[in-house]
């Protein structure tokens, strides 16, 4: 099975091996493994945003966090916080 | 902290509850298909009545951004919605069903008069209970 291009960098057996195990996964483990690993880059996000900002408050530190991921608009209107007031909120541009 | 995982299984049970007919779509649907990877919001198409805005954004409020407004809004134009789960900050995409799509959502309690061969019904295993969609 020719390799996806993303995963060029992992070895062919190791990538078969896991290619298997991806296989043999049923879809319900499969939608959580989805949301568990984005569970993660939330938290990756989360500590990224702790270190530049090591004195923020944890709802400071949340707001920031979702910043990274969610539009402007979309944060005002669910948080009514805006990125744009924290020049250093680290936003998507 | 509350997960994504969380919220996703808050709004199925909702949708359960209301009788909604709805679908997976976008990358996480296409992850059954595929390979597994992280994603910052979940796409569903949901076969959802203007007589059931209200009781949707009474079940959610609590626990999601859900404008009432917006959602009325995106139904008149046929267009999408966000829910944004508080407490993780994910983001769901509710993209309403048009009679002309080809895949027909499915509620529990039609499936459970009714086969439909066009929706995969899924038994999930989240950390705490079995949630079955």
């Amino acid at each position: 099975m020719e390799h996806p291009e993303p995963y060029t960098d992992t070895d062919p057996r190791a990538m078969e091996v896991w290619l298997d195990l991806q296989r043999r996964m049923p879809p319900g483990e499969k939608i959580a493994a989805v949301l568990a690993a984005s569970h993660l880059v939330l938290r990756m996000y989360e500590a990224g945003v702790r270190l530049q900002h090591p004195e923020a408050s944890d709802r400071e530190i949340f707001l920031r966090m979702a910043a990274r991921h969610l539009d402007r608009d979309v944060m005002i209107r669910a948080y009514g916080w805006d990125p744009d007031l924290h020049a250093d909120s680290g936003r998507r541009i | 902290m509350q997960t994504p995982a969380d919220g996703f299984s808050r709004i199925l049970e909702t949708l359960d509850r209301l009788e909604i007919p709805y679908m997976m779509a976008g990358s996480a649907a296409s992850s059954l298909h595929g390979i597994a990877r992280p994603t910052m919001n979940i796409d569903l198409v949901a076969d959802l009545r203007a007589d059931q805005v209200e009781e949707l954004v009474a079940e959610l409020k609590v626990d999601f951004y859900a404008d009432r407004e917006m959602i009325r809004e995106a139904l008149a134009r046929g267009r999408s919605f966000d829910l944004i789960h508080y407490p993780s900050s994910f983001k769901f995409d509710i993209f309403l069903f048009k009679r002309t799509n080809s895949a027909r959502p499915s509620s529990r309690a039609a499936n459970s008069r009714k086969r439909n061969r066009s929706v995969v019904r899924l038994s999930v295993w989240w950390p705490r209970r079995k949630t079955r969609f």
